[in-house]
Order: structure tokens, then C-alpha cells, then sequence
């Protein structure tokens, strides 16, 4: 349940540098993904003959990000944009503060989500994992929050499982892990810190077979949320024999 | 500034400094649709939006807006993202 529609997959995927076309569509449609990002930019005159979301709006749950906004201006507008380009009023709200990192802004980030709220987005934030900025972002409306697990692109996973999970058992917001995520066990991994879900794209669109990996990623997500609702057993310090003790021969 | 007229006012235009996508167009009018057709589009054209001078301009409006000198338009539409 987000933003009151409710999914049956927890698997988000991005929709950007993919091999091709037929790729993206196939690795999209195993996924089981509903939702997929997309970004806003001019349109050029060398275009592509179908549009992107012409052949996605169908099919897909669209969420337009604001993916390269420095400015709480420069998102608003994008994100008024998106909306009226595609009839959504929902949005990935991304607010750079930092190029080489790609970290968010974190202190234009929730007055940008506020003041979307106000006009009536259903905003999700792509933010860090520190729980105060999440929570003022539930504060604020948002629908979700979208910690990064590690750098945007770089696949190296879940680098603070223990914030995650800690922001997981107390965020009132569904909370989605974006970024960073680089094969199935850190989508796996998210899910069974608690996560509501997981957003994808690098890991599958520059994977040597992206369609293998989607599918893997759709089954890591299962997996991880299976065992979340299972409850793993704690962990032990020391070995505790699964077989039973008694009855050994020559005992 | 923005103002709203009907399309076959304008006749005859001498197109000056309209920005349309960060280049300044050569356009047949001062016209919205004069700036759409200028990227290859028409007011038909889905999952395409506009703005001008920061403002978004609804759909509604794209056949009977007139530009002026200096009017900045950026035409937009969903790309493959993250």
C-alpha cells in the first residue's frame, strides 16, 4: 500500500541505460514491477520514434523523478512538469546536493516535499537514512521515504544495515530503499531489515543478462520479505546442536 | 508576461529572442504552437508539457498563447530515468 493504491510487488525498477528497448521491456515485464521512474527533460528533435512513456504509461504505474535538481525551484517546476505531461501527481523527489556524491540536500529536500504536498503530490523522497530527516519528511505528507542504501549507481548495497532497520521498526511511512542496490541479496538483505519495498535500476539495466537480474531481484525481494515475516531466529554466540543430544550410540 | 489572443491574429513576425528549449528559435509567429512546431511537435502531442517563464501552461492554453520578446519556453517529456 502506497500512497493509497496497493501493489502486489515490492520491486521498483528504473527505466534508464538499458541496452535497448527490447531489454528494458522484458526485464521490466519478468521484474513483476508496477511501478517504474522515470525523469523529465527537454525534448529533442532527434528523438526516439515511440516515446518512452507511450509505451510504458500502459503497462506500468509511471513516477516521475526530478533526478538532477539542485534547487527547490528547479523541482517544483519539474515535478509540475512531470504531472502535467503525464497525469500523475506522483513523484520521486530527488534534490542533489552534491555532484560527485549524488548525496540528497537534506535541507531543501523537506521544504521542496512540503510545499509539494501542499500541491497535492504524492511525494516520495529519495533521502538518506538518518530517522529525524525521515521523520520530518513523514511530517510533511510524504507518502513514503527512500533512504539510499549506498551511492547512487555504485552497487556496493547496504553499507549501515543496523540504521536501516533501526529507521524500518519506527518510520510511519512505508519505506523503500533506493540506491546503491547492486544484485539480489542486498535487495533480499533490505527486505528482511523491514523495508516495504525496493527500487532498482543500475544493478539490472548494466547487468551482463538485465533480464536474468531482474528476475533475480523480483525473487530476492520475495525471499528477503518471506524471511522478514517468517522472523529469523536470533543469533548466537556459540554453536547450538540442531541434532538431538541424546541417544548417541556407545553413550 | 503572457497574453492570450486568437492564432490567426498574428500575420506577419519577426521572430526575436524567444528561447524555446535553452536555443533561440527562428519562429513562424509569436505563438505557442509556432515554439512547438519548432521541436517537431503540435498541441496534439501526448506526454508532452510546457512551461513559459517558469509557469506550467495547461494544455488548454498551448493552442491560443502568444509570445513575447524574451519569453523563455521549455518543452518537456518523460525520458528512461532512475
Amino acid at each position: 500500500m502506497l500512497g493509497g493504491v496497493t501493489f502486489t510487488s515490492r520491486l521498483l525498477l528504473g527505466t534508464a541505460g538499458y541496452p535497448n528497448r527490447d531489454a528494458l521491456l522484458s526485464a521490466l515485464t519478468v521484474s513483476g514491477a508496477q511501478i517504474v521512474t522515470v525523469s523529465v527533460r527537454r525534448v529533442s528533435l532527434s528523438g526516439d520514434s515511440t516515446s518512452l512513456p507511450a509505451l510504458l504509461d500502459q503497462r506500468f504505474h509511471l513516477l516521475p523523478n526530478t533526478a538532477g535538481c539542485f534547487t527547490v525551484r528547479d523541482a517544483v517546476l519539474t515535478a509540475q512538469l512531470a504531472r502535467d505531461a503525464l497525469g500523475t501527481n506522483w513523484l520521486k523527489l530527488e534534490l542533489i546536493g552534491d555532484r560527485e556524491t549524488l548525496y540528497p540536500d537534506v535541507l531543501q529536500l523537506v521544504s521542496a516535499a512540503e510545499q509539494l504536498v501542499r500541491d497535492g503530490f504524492t511525494v516520495l523522497p529519495y533521502c538518506t537514512d538518518d530517522p529525524v530527516l525521515c521523520q520530518r519528511l513523514a511530517d510533511v505528507g510524504c507518502a513514503a521515504v527512500m533512504p539510499l542504501a549506498s551511492f547512487i549507481g555504485s552497487g556496493r548495497g547496504i553499507l549501515n544495515p543496523s540504521a536501516l532497520e533501526h529507521l524500518c521498526s519506527r518510520s510511519d511511512v512505508p519505506v523503500i530503499v533506493d540506491a546503491g542496490i547492486g544484485t539480489a541479496s542486498h535487495a533480499a538483505l533490505a527486505m528482511e531489515l523491514g523495508a516495504s519495498a525496493v527500487l532498482a535500476n543500475t544493478a539490472v539495466a548494466k547487468a551482463n543478462d538485465p533480464v536474468r537480474m531482474a528476475m533475480a531481484l523480483r525473487d530476492g525481494v520475495r525471499a528477503g520479505r518471506a524471511a522478514r515475516l517468517a522472523g529469523r531466529i536470533p543469533e548466537r554466540r556459540y554453536a547450538d546442536p540442531s541434532s538431538p543430544e541424546i541417544g548417541l550410540i556407545g553413550s | 508576461m503572457l497574453r492570450m489572443t486568437e492564432p490567426t491574429a498574428v500575420v506577419t513576425y519577426q521572430a526575436t529572442n524567444i528561447s524555446v528549449n535553452g536555443v533561440t528559435a527562428r519562429l513562424s509567429a509569436p505563438t505557442l504552437q509556432a515554439a512547438l512546431a519548432s521541436v517537431g511537435l503540435c498541441a496534439e502531442t501526448g506526454h508532452i508539457a510546457i512551461a513559459v517563464n517558469d509557469s506550467v501552461i495547461p494544455r488548454a492554453q498551448w493552442g491560443i498563447l502568444t509570445l513575447r520578446t524574451g519569453d523563455t519556453v521549455e518543452i518537456i517529456t518523460a525520458v528512461a530515468g532512475g
